[in-house]
């Protein structure tokens, strides 16, 4: 092997060293404009994409394999592969290939897979995405999983195969992870995105380390669950994996939900798929309860009631809280005058996890800045309201973010382009020195015409002409019959046959401006979106924490097509 | 759910449940609404229980601990196991964990066998959920299953009506009190477009076998014993022989020891 990979070129070198650290995931090495796959990841992308699968030289004799995908279009590839259960690492170009020697450096920036999905264009709006976790002990199992689109973190406990089958059925995780040598029924370990994690990472006290870790706190009593120590191995497993995956801390998730399986009418596995709740028989969407109860004015909305479809209550109290709530809305039908600022309020949850994720594109930024502006609308509509049930409680967490709302109007152009590569993002008057970049970048030609007018007219010379060229930059150019008449600040800087070319510092000045105004106007807004980002992630701790409670709220939705009467009924 | 995807009008039906009602025994034509009764007092369980309203006039539901649905039948052909395995698999689910405060639908248990081995299991795997108190919808086409409630004081009997209409059919989808008088399988037959040809020979069959049960009617008793409506189609199993005597017709006597006698003898006992 050494001998081999001695002869191998350096690029392939170092891609085979990075790819020797995934080799369960296709990866996805950023050459240019392109990400490349080699080898067998080759084959494979190209079976699953039905891409070309070509060549590419040789190296250590052989040639080597290769397909690609353009990197402006590599979303929708990706959706591709994560759909039939693939998990891919997105290996960039980490320094300037125009400055680097040898290969340019290149690290692995994220591992996308099926259940830790956050991007927009990956993700079914209206259905949670989770990754999950199981682990057993004896007849009891522990399971973990994780809304890492949302921040959500669980923890339940379960006894006998039976129970862990049909919870499973419930959540219908993306990706299912356990440990190597656990022996699985067929019904788990055969599910797309089942995937096995090392024996040794299973253990309690690693776990309890990383949670509270992840969660900033000295033990896990605070969360309740420290006593669930099956399910708490799982989590661990599973918060090493997310944060992994992600490269990130996942500042978002910021505790654990402990559910337990007394609190739910029990439903088990043949009968949830016998009920079609929100999966049909043929494992399709259509024509189930959730489809035809679901009017949901946003995605988090019905995200919500198929969660609450798929796990009904027990506790008397919790349900009735629920239905005199959604008896006063439907009352002279005052749900309606909601829907709107609901709707302007969009998808917030996902929104701010891809916030604190770093992962948020402009357009996120910009409907954070529209489901801000439209909170006052929702908290003035809810005020009047008072009915004296769980809506009144939830009133007191709703509070508009002024200041937030203010720079993000300010910052952000009305409808910003999809990815910040390009600029166009940060509205004039925000950035004072961004602005600036702009007009240079913009006004160039102005200036120069400017320069010419002043120079001439100072100098008397009237063929004096300032012009640019690629090697040379801007210069003042004089007839060579003149050239003696330049005035003595004039640096020569180049000699023709029939002309003199200057600089001053005026023009050496502009020149170094002019040439990086249109990259540092691009780098300048690209930190200015940066600075939003940061300002909406530290107003995003509060915010999660009061968006918390409104969780279940957005679950506002009546059947307008009811041929009866909706009507709520009297628990005996 | 229906509703959403059908033309048709749906019709509303009523359900009671309670202390001394614990079990329905849902009788009544293939296609007349016996599985769409028993989904819908489920799914508005569930909806109760979600705290979300309910399509009803009025509704009075819970606490429910468990549903348990035991419906359609799908051959789980990837794990290996058969129609018939993965319904038994099923039941067993429920007969095991049922309890008072459970909600459970048992559609057509025993049809993936045969007709002896499926009315015995049904009616035992009844009388197990009527021990247990469980709140069940138990929808069944074996007739003799309408007897439940002789030895039950919790069970009922309820039936979807349908009205013959010039040798075709016309399903009402309304629930009355009391067994069904006919199961109308050869309309449905004929409805489902099995050819003329076959459903001629049916009938013709259907009548034979008639015959025959009122031959037999005299001399056996069992399990549609007591004053429940006699059915006018006749079960299948009336013409076929005792189950005992047909394991008898196929012992071979000089194989079994005196001791294994004994005890085949014993368990015969048990079956009479």
């Amino acid at each position: 092997m050494s001998q081999a990979s001695a002869q191998h070129t350096p690029m392939m070198v170092q891609y085979l060293k990075i790819k020797r650290e995934h080799p369960e995931v296709l990866l996805f090495y950023r050459m240019g404009d392109f990400y490349e796959l080699f080898y067998d990841d080759a084959k494979r992308a190209a079976k699953l994409l039905d891409i070309t699968l070509t060549q590419r030289g040789q190296s250590a004799g052989k040639p080597i394999p290769m397909a690609g995908v353009p990197y402006h279009s590599a979303e929708g590839y990706l959706a591709r592969l994560v759909k039939s259960g693939e998990s891919v690492a997105i290996c960039e170009q980490m320094s300037d290939p125009s400055t680097a020697k040898g290969p340019v450096d290149r690290q692995v920036v994220r591992i996308v897979t099926p259940g830790t999905l956050h991007d927009e264009a990956l993700l079914d709006a209206r259905r949670d995405n989770l990754v999950l976790a199981v682990h057993p002990h004896g007849e009891r199992w522990g399971m973990a999983w994780l809304e890492l689109s949302s921040g959500h973190f669980s923890v339940l406990e379960v006894d006998g195969e039976s129970d862990l089958l049909s919870e499973i059925q419930r959540l219908d995780p993306a990706e299912l992870l356990a440990a190597e040598s656990l022996s699985l029924p067929p019904a788990l370990a055969e599910r797309p995105g089942f995937r096995r994690q090392g024996d040794w990472l299973f253990d309690l006290e690693s776990a309890q380390r990383l949670l509270c870790d992840q969660f900033g706190v000295a033990d896990l009593r605070g969360f309740g669950c420290a006593h669930l120590t099956t399910a708490l191995t799982a989590a661990g497993v599973l918060i090493d994996y997310a944060r992994d995956t992600q490269r990130s801390r996942l500042p978002h998730v910021t505790g654990i939900a402990v559910e337990t399986r007394d609190e739910a009418v029990v439903i088990d596995a043949a009968s949830r798929r016998n009920l079609e709740i929100d999966i049909n028989l043929g494992g399709g969407f259509e024509n189930t309860l959730a489809s035809v109860l679901d009017t949901t004015a946003t995605a988090m909305g019905s995200r919500q009631l198929k969660r609450w479809l798929n796990r009904p209550l027990r506790d008397t109290a919790q349900v009735q809280a629920r239905q005199a709530a959604v008896q006063s809305l439907i009352d002279d039908d005052r749900y309606t005058a909601l829907r709107e600022p609901l709707k302007a309020i969009g998808d917030i949850e996902r929104i701010l996890a891809r916030v604190a994720l770093y992962s948020a594109r402009p357009r996120d930024l910009a409907r954070l800045r529209d489901a801000l502006n439209a909170l006052p609308a929702l908290e003035r509509d809810l005020a009047e309201l008072d009915d004296g049930t769980a809506i009144d409680e939830l009133k007191r967490h709703i509070q508009p973010y002024p200041e937030l709302a203010e720079t993000l109007t300010q910052a952000l152009v009305d409808n910003p382009p999809v990815v910040i590569r390009d600029g166009g993002v940060i509205a004039a008057g925000f950035d004072e020195e961004l602005d600036e970049y702009r007009g240079l970048a913009e006004h160039a030609g102005d200036y120069l015409v400017e320069l010419e007018t002043r120079e001439r007219e100072r100098t008397g010379l009237a063929s004096l002409k300032v012009g640019y060229n690629r090697v040379h930059g801007y210069f003042i150019e004089i007839p060579r019959a003149q050239a003696r008449e330049a005035p003595a600040e004039y640096i020569r800087r180049q000699t023709l046959k029939n002309a003199e070319r200057f600089i001053i510092p005026e023009l050496k000045e502009f020149e170094d401006k002019a040439l990086s105004a249109k990259s540092r106007s691009l780098a300048r807004e690209s930190c200015s979106t940066t600075a939003c980002w940061k300002r909406s992630t530290s107003t995003f701790k509060h915010c999660r924490a009061r968006l918390a409670p409104w969780r279940p709220s957005t679950y506002w939705h009546v059947s307008p097509n009811a041929p009866w009467r909706w009507i709520s009924y009297a628990p005996i | 759910m229906v509703e959403h995807v059908s033309d048709h009008p749906f019709v509303p039906n009523d359900l009671m449940l309670d202390e001394t009602r614990r079990l329905l025994v849902i009788t009544g034509p293939n296609m007349g609404g016996k599985s769409t009764y028993m989904r819908q007092a489920a799914l508005i369980a569930l909806l109760a229980h979600t705290g979300s309203c309910v399509p009803a006039d009025e509704a009075e539901i819970g606490p429910v601990d468990r549903i348990f649905t035991r419906i359609g039948s799908s051959d789980d052909l990837a794990g290996g196991r058969s129609t018939f395995m993965v319904e038994m698999t099923e039941t067993a689910t429920i007969l095991h964990n049922a309890t008072e405060h459970s909600l459970v639908l048992m559609d057509e248990i025993g049809r993936g066998t045969s007709t002896f081995d499926g009315l015995s299991l049904a009616w035992a795997s009844a009388e197990h959920l009527v021990e247990r108190r469980a709140f069940t919808l138990f929808a069944t086409h074996y007739f003799e299953m309408t007897a439940l409630t002789e030895p039950y004081d919790g069970v009922a009997n309820v039936h979807l009506t349908a009205a013959e209409h010039q040798d075709g059919i016309v399903f009402m989808h309304r629930v009355e009190e009391g067994p069904a008088s006919q199961s109308y399988g050869l309309q449905v037959a004929q409805l489902a477009g099995v050819p003329p040809r076959v459903v001629a020979r049916a009938r013709e069959k259907l009548a034979t076998l008639e015959q025959q049960e009122v031959h037999q009617a005299g001399t056996r008793g069992g399990m549609h014993e007591g004053d429940a409506p006699k059915p006018q189609q006749a079960d299948l199993f009336a013409s076929a022989p005792h189950p005992v005597i047909e394991a008898l017709e196929k012992l071979d006597l000089d194989e079994i020891s005196p001791r294994q006698a004994m005890a085949l003898l014993y368990e015969w006992r048990e079956q009479c």
